[in-house]
């Protein structure tokens, strides 16, 4: 009996041994775990294919940043640059408390939108310098090949240009404000951050001046110029940076330094080249949007990556079913100098018999409305800017009517030589057909920004602005409530002007880089 | 040779000793029944005896001769039996006059509460088993010192806060480890569109005890898991004797209290054309709205909102057994009503709880729950335009609910379908707020949760006072979750309804062999060892479906193929694993000095490989005075009085999965896949430390009719990982990176009072009176830099999160602007049209002052801690008779 209890027991013991012994073995099993939804660093740039999504990521970053709470609503360029540039502006009225802060500029520096927008402009740089850094690595290593590694970089340089000027307009002074442009601009980053060391680095990195700015962005330009492709399939065409959109940024940027005769000069390159035309009629590049000849570079929504509900420009833009937050202003649906019959009030614009909004941004239920950042007629226009300073006007006229006879087609109302008294009429002109053709597409505080020193034609500040619910349908009818200078005298226009040397000219640097950063919290805009 | 020999010999005198032997069976309880887990069985005048098993059993050879035996335990009186002709014994113990006598769970094992060295607080099950609240959790408010339960919200799935000896992390976990049955379990938030307390699939009416475990000594044996404490749940076991059917109801009633006081009709219209006049409005935009009877149309909106909510609830469960099999099955529905219209949860719960002793060496049996919970939500958000509160403070009160002439039967309004009616007013609402009363009543946001609770185990006695347990437990917690909007009004109008469908399954399992060995020698040396092995892997996993553009409202009980325009897809999943070994031992002299100290050592597949093992020991001593000859005289006053002491290191785990990794994460452009940097790695990520010292003295009074317990205690968490942040200007994923920066100081006092007061015939008083006080302290963050929220600061030399803001000094009677101080205190008023700061003077409030600024970085400070300084419970228990 006791012989059998023993064989039991040491049966019994060896059986707990043995499951006890399982244990160390299965440690790695149960402590060794990878992630099955993320790569790690050492595996992100070691196959073309990852290379080529890395570089996706950084568009990502352009189209979908982050906003409080995790919440996407288009910052930087999925939207937000356009809804933030027209709140800035006159042209478009903000209807309920969603834009008001940046309407009424009552932003200080905690206030979510001028947050929200510094911090994805900066990601979206970082995620452009990690890209370059991580292109050239792969050429490096025979990944890539050179040529490959260079597009990349000029890709992902095009777009640390784009948020880098971004930056500019809303954070810094325009480059008229000192005889060098030597006053503050934003620090421009060019090093990834993705080790401490360089993390340190960057943080000791004070503003640059503006002027360095602008001949950081006309570096980054050229290269992307000289290494990206004239024609991409398909979509992405449009969807994703080409050489095009590289001189076409070009362009724009040289308007904003004052540099007509570089503006002509790259504009030509396209123009004659004649690889963008103007589509045939205005709503072509939006009711087209990811295929047409006339877009250069637009961030790309789809329904299932968007600005969402409170972000997406067809919701926030449009009637019902839309959210009706953003209407088209009477102060530019009445001017004088918008035709009655031009095709833009009727094809991209609607009104739901208490307000006219604008058409361009169409999906309100699937939000997948690209967001047009470059378009042809832009080059256009911002040529025959540039001609019309220089004295040019035939050259001038007959850009400007490119663009305005799309849309005005009634002859007797098309403009001729005749309908300008000199040039700086016709520089107004352009400069007013500005406003009607990139109507609702953000561009209107960029021009308010450069032109705040211009002699001829400066706003001189922040304009004085309509109050929605001072407003009827009444309110908008073209020519009304404006006086014989050309003046709107609306009284529904009761938001007062801000002079340019206010210090909300200005958005503040946010509170979080200040905490974070004491070399910057140090260059604080005056004023917050 | 030799061995063939010697059990030769064995067997010849086992054989000779059986015709002489009897073997006898007995169990050994306490009063009320409970077994008594290693009690002396001794036959009295020989040293031949043994040590009752964990069901309180024992069988014993008897000697020739043998006429009496010996029972004792540690807190009982011994009892002498006299052995009969019957070979079978019921040995009931009566409560020795000192000492508690209960027994507390505590980690891997059991011990007598007057043994406990470490600092616990058991609360019974049934002191708070007649309390109406959605999960047990929320019953554990004021039951015990230094454990903080802070509701969220009124919405019955929002899990409370728990917080255990203060807040003990900056960004990683602050909540307990929480333990049923052995097994550690989810807790937190489950659901996708709808808050689920995981918590809440327990039925508070099958648990039979709560243990907390606070400091070091009684936390360490959970290593890296305690840095938070752990609460130990114990579900109900049968127990031997004819079934006991059992059934329990409740009906009550919940209602919202503190509600805004919204502006009536009048002062509404009043106000807000006063508001807009100051605006530069030119005309009036708010009008009173009247019935055609006359009567002005007038609508308290948190009467729409808010309702008394309605609670019952039914528990039905049956416990008893033989010797051999224990059992307890129980049934559970609960049905609740939340005070928020549209919030309302159900709950079934099932459980089965068995024992099977298989021979007098091997026990087997498994503890299983199973629950179905149902949550119905809605959106509680202060930012969302739906959301329920927000909602009905914005609504116009001057128009009606319900419209008859609008297809919906709602009140919406006619130019813009999207928003609340606007009545007489003659502008719609701002923001396109819909009627929130069409949205709670038409929008669904719901959650269906599967949980499997549960464990099986063996539990093999291996020689006297050493029983080897293995147990394999898992925890599958499985969510269904939708969502719903309605493309007639609210949310789901732009994108012309949407339904969402997400299944979130959880699954964890875990297997633990331990080893238990317990022991008396000699007269007074009690010894008990405990070894552990143990090994945690989860799987977490989701995926989503939402579908926009619905075909027809009616399709929305369920994604339909083909009713749909639009769909999207999103998924994820995540891994997380521990191993450890751990060692614990307990010795005591004479129950009157006590020694106790063990180590744990964890691996964790958070951290980086180099980092990964842990090692937390700890340690405790007591003196219990008492039992001292020299305290004699005062027993008849002080029956009980113990000192105790205790240290150890433990950490925490609540670290996120793999924050360690640098790593690229998914990153889609449009209809382009990509992927993007998404977390700054750090290679050198450790553990987070955490030092608990903790001092007490526990007393009992007048044959411990009346209890104190007082223990002063202090945290140190260095090490801590600190989501650090970064300026957002150098693009960092997340603005941070996971660093072990940071030390956060915890201290307090606990006192505890427990009293019988009134004990006469069948009724009974007794009373229960906790206070504590916590000390926090931010000591170290990264470069000592502030981390700065909207209205709280983290800042070195403070209590964290404390509250951060303009000091206000009034408004101005002037004019109605607010008025702040700057922080040199010069007060600063803000024109609310322009948004700009003056300077202001309290003798001249007309006289608008110079330009001046209010800044967010250097005028803000502290205006007070976010932490209580003190809290406390008091509970009375009156009984009378048996019921």
């Amino acid at each position: 009996m006791n012989k059998l209890l023993i064989l039991r027991k040491s049966l019994i013991f060896l059986a707990v041994f043995l499951i006890a012994g399982l244990f160390p073995a299965c440690e790695k099993d149960t402590t060794d775990l990878l992630p099955f939804d993320r790569l790690t660093d050492v595996l992100a740039f070691d196959t073309p294919k990852r290379v080529e999504l890395s570089m996706v990521g950084v568009y990502d970053a352009a189209q979908s940043g982050f906003y409080a709470g995790g919440a996407v609503r288009g910052y930087p360029f999925g939207a937000a640059n356009v809804e933030q540039g027209d709140n800035r502006g006159e042209d478009m009225l903000n209807v309920a408390t969603f834009y008001a802060i940046t309407y009424e500029a009552t932003y200080n520096p905690t206030t979510a939108n001028n947050d929200f927008h510094w911090q994805t402009l900066y990601s979206l740089i970082n995620r452009a310098n990690i890209v370059i850094e991580g292109a050239q690595n792969a050429a490096t290593k025979g990944i890539i090949t050179d040529a490959q590694a260079k597009a990349y970089e000029g890709e992902a340089r095009f777009l640390r240009v784009l948020a880098h000027h971004e930056l500019l307009i809303h954070f810094a002074r325009p480059y008229k404000h000192t005889a060098g442009a030597t006053h503050l601009g934003v620090p421009y980053r060019t090093t990834p951050v993705n080790t401490t060391d360089n993390l340190n680095e960057a943080v000791a990195k004070p503003r640059n001046t503006v002027k360095e700015c602008y001949d950081l962005m006309f570096a980054d330009l050229n290269f992307a110029e000289q290494n990206l492709p004239e024609k991409r399939s398909g979509s992405q065409q449009i969807s994703r940076v080409t050489q095009g959109a590289a001189i076409a940024l070009k362009t724009r940027l040289y308007l904003h330094t004052g540099d007509w005769a570089n503006v002509v000069t790259e504009g030509n390159k396209l123009i004659t080249k004649a690889t963008y035309k103007l589509t045939a009629t205005p709503e072509g590049p939006f009711a087209g949007y990811t295929s047409n000849t006339e877009s250069v570079f637009s961030i790309e929504n789809s329904q299932a990556d968007n600005s969402g509900v409170n972000g997406a420009l067809p919701v926030m833009y449009s009637i019902a079913p839309g959210r009706l937050l953003v209407a088209i202003s009477p102060i530019i649906w009445n001017a004088p100098f918008w035709d009655a019959t031009d095709l833009r009030r009727t094809q991209l614009a609607k009104n739901n018999g208490r307000a006219w909004f604008s058409h361009k941004y169409r999906n309100i239920t699937t939000q997948d409305d690209w967001n047009p950042i470059l378009r042809y007629a832009e080059v256009l226009l911002n040529v025959a800017e540039a001609q019309s300073r220089q004295g040019k006007t035939p050259e001038a006229l007959a850009l400007l009517n490119q663009v305005r006879n799309r849309a005005v087609t009634d002859v007797a109302k098309q403009y001729t030589d005749a309908s300008f008294a000199d040039a700086k009429a016709m520089t107004k002109a352009i400069l007013n057909e500005r406003r009607i053709e990139f109507l609702g597409e953000g561009r209107r505080w960029a021009d308010i920004h450069r032109l705040a020193l211009d002699p001829d034609f400066s706003t001189g500040g922040i304009p004085k602005k309509v109050r929605y619910n001072n407003t009827t349908f009444a309110s908008w009818s073209p020519g009304k409530d404006y006086d014989a200078n050309g003046v709107y005298i609306g009284a529904a226009a009761t938001l007062a002007a801000i002079p340019y040397d206010d210090y909300r000219f200005l958005w503040p640097i946010p509170t979080s880089e200040l905490n974070t950063n004491p070399t910057l919290a140090a260059q604080q805009n005056p004023g917050y | 040779m030799k061995k063939l020999w010697v059990v030769l010999t064995l067997i010849l005198f086992s054989s000779a000793a059986v015709l002489a032997q009897r073997t006898i069976r007995g169990v050994v309880s306490g009063a009320n029944g409970e077994p008594l887990i290693g009690a002396n069985v001794l036959v009295k005048g020989t040293s031949v005896g043994t040590v009752t098993d964990l069901d309180g059993a024992f069988a014993l050879e008897l000697p020739a001769g043998a006429t009496t035996l010996e029972v004792s335990y540690t807190g009982f009186e011994t009892l002498e039996v006299e052995i009969t002709s019957s070979n079978q014994y019921t040995i009931t113990l009566q409560e020795a006059a000192i000492g508690l006598e209960e027994i507390v769970v505590v980690g891997y094992g059991t011990q007598q509460k007057r043994d406990v060295t470490g600092s616990i607080s058991q609360v019974k099950g049934e002191s708070i088993s007649n309390l109406a609240t959605p999960a047990f959790d929320q019953q554990l408010a004021g039951r015990a010192a230094g454990v903080q339960i802070t509701p969220p919200s009124g919405i019955l799935g929002a899990p409370p806060q728990i917080r255990i000896r203060g807040v003990n992390s900056i960004s990683s976990g602050t909540g307990p480890l929480i333990v049923v049955d052995g097994v550690p379990i989810l807790s937190g938030d489950r659901g996708g569109f709808t808050p689920v307390n995981a918590l809440g699939d327990i039925n508070p009416a099958d648990i039979a005890s709560f243990e907390i475990l606070k400091d070091g000594a009684a936390t360490a044996i959970y290593g890296s898991r305690a840095s938070n404490g752990v609460i130990l749940i114990t579900t109900k076991k049968g127990s031997e004797g004819k079934a006991k059917f059992n059934y329990d109801a409740y009906v009550g009633m919940a209602q919202a209290t503190n509600l805004f006081e919204l502006l009536n009709a009048e002062e509404f219209v009043l106000i807000q054309n006063e508001k807009n006049k100051n605006a530069g409005g030119t005309s009036d935009i708010a009008v009173l709205q009247r019935r055609n009877d006359g009567s002005i149309v007038e609508t308290d909106w948190m009467d729409v909102v808010f309702r008394n909510a309605l609670q019952q609830n039914h528990v039905f469960s049956v416990n008893g057994g033989t010797e051999a099999t224990k059992y307890y099955f129980s049934l559970g529905f609960s049905d609740q009503e939340g005070v928020a219209v549209g919030n309302s949860l159900s709950r079934y719960t099932f459980r089965a709880n068995l024992d099977q002793k298989v021979n007098n060496w091997l026990k087997i049996g498994f503890n299983s729950g199973v629950t179905r919970q149902s949550n119905y939500g809605l959106l509680t958000g202060s930012n969302n335009l739906s959301g329920n509160t927000f909602g009905a403070m914005r609504m116009f009160p001057n128009v009606e609910v319900y419209d008859p002439n609008d297809p919906t039967g709602y009140n919406l309004d006619d130019a813009n379908a999207r928003t609340l009616g606007r009545g007489a007013n003659t502008i719609e609402i701002a923001n396109g707020i819909p009627n929130i009363r069409f949205v709670i009543d038409n929008d669904r946001r719901e959650s269906f949760t599967w949980r499997i609770l549960g464990n099986v185990f063996a539990d093999v006695n291996l020689a006297k006072g050493l029983i080897f347990r293995t147990q394999l437990g898992v925890d599958g917690s499985y969510v269904d979750d939708l969502l719903w909007q309605d493309p007639r009004h609210g949310d789901g109008f732009s994108a012309n309804g949407r339904i969402s469908q997400a299944y979130s399954p959880f699954t964890r399992w875990n297997w633990q062999n331990i080893l238990n060995y317990n022991n008396k020698f000699g007269e007074n040396h009690n010894v008990g060892v405990t070894l552990v092995q143990e090994h945690q892997k989860q799987r977490s996993t989701f995926f989503q479906t939402t579908v926009t553009d619905i075909s027809d409202l009616y399709f929305q009980e369920n994604i339909v193929s083909g009713t749909f325009a639009n769909q999207t897809s999103a998924g994820g999943i995540s891994e997380n694993g521990i191993a450890s070994y751990l060692g614990r031992v307990n010795y005591n002299f004479a129950n009157k000095y006590y020694l106790s100290a063990s180590i744990r050592r964890d691996a964790l597949s958070a951290l980086p490989e180099a980092n990964r093992v842990g090692y937390f020991p700890g340690g405790s001593f007591a003196w219990r005075v008492s039992e001292e000859p020299f305290w004699g005289g005062f027993k008849n006053v002080i029956s009980d009085l113990r000192i105790r002491g205790s240290f150890a290191e433990v950490g925490n785990t609540a670290i996120g999965n793999y924050p360690y990794i640098g790593s690229y994460s998914s990153a889609q452009y449009g209809s382009q896949n990509g992927i993007a940097y998404s977390n700054f790695g750090n290679d050198q990520l450790k553990w987070e430390a955490q030092k608990k010292y903790d001092a007490g003295l526990d007393i009992g009074l007048l044959d411990n009719r009346i209890n104190v317990s007082v223990a002063y205690w202090y945290q140190d968490n260095d090490d801590i990982i600190l989501q650090a942040p970064t300026a957002p200007s150098v693009g960092i994923p997340g603005n941070s990176i996971s660093q072990n920066i940071g030390r956060v100081t915890n201290s307090g006092i606990e006192v505890t009072l427990d009293a019988v007061v009134v004990s006469t015939g069948k009724f009974r008083w007794s009373s229960n009176l906790n206070f504590s006080t916590q000390n926090n302290e931010v000591k170290e963050l990264v470069n000592n830099q502030d981390i700065t929220g909207e209205f709280n600061i983290i800042r070195v030399g403070e209590s964290i999160n404390s509250i951060y803001g303009f000091e206000y000094y009034g408004v101005n009677p002037a004019n109605g602007n607010p008025v702040y101080y700057k922080i040199d205190g010069t007060p600063v008023e803000q024109e609310i049209s322009n948004g700009q700061y003056y300077k202001f003077d309290p003798n001249n409030p007309g006289v608008r002052g110079e330009v001046t600024t209010l800044s967010q970085t250097t005028d803000r400070k502290i205006l007070g801690s976010a932490l209580p300084t003190w809290f406390g419970g008091f509970d009375n228990n009156l009984t009378f008779g048996q019921f």
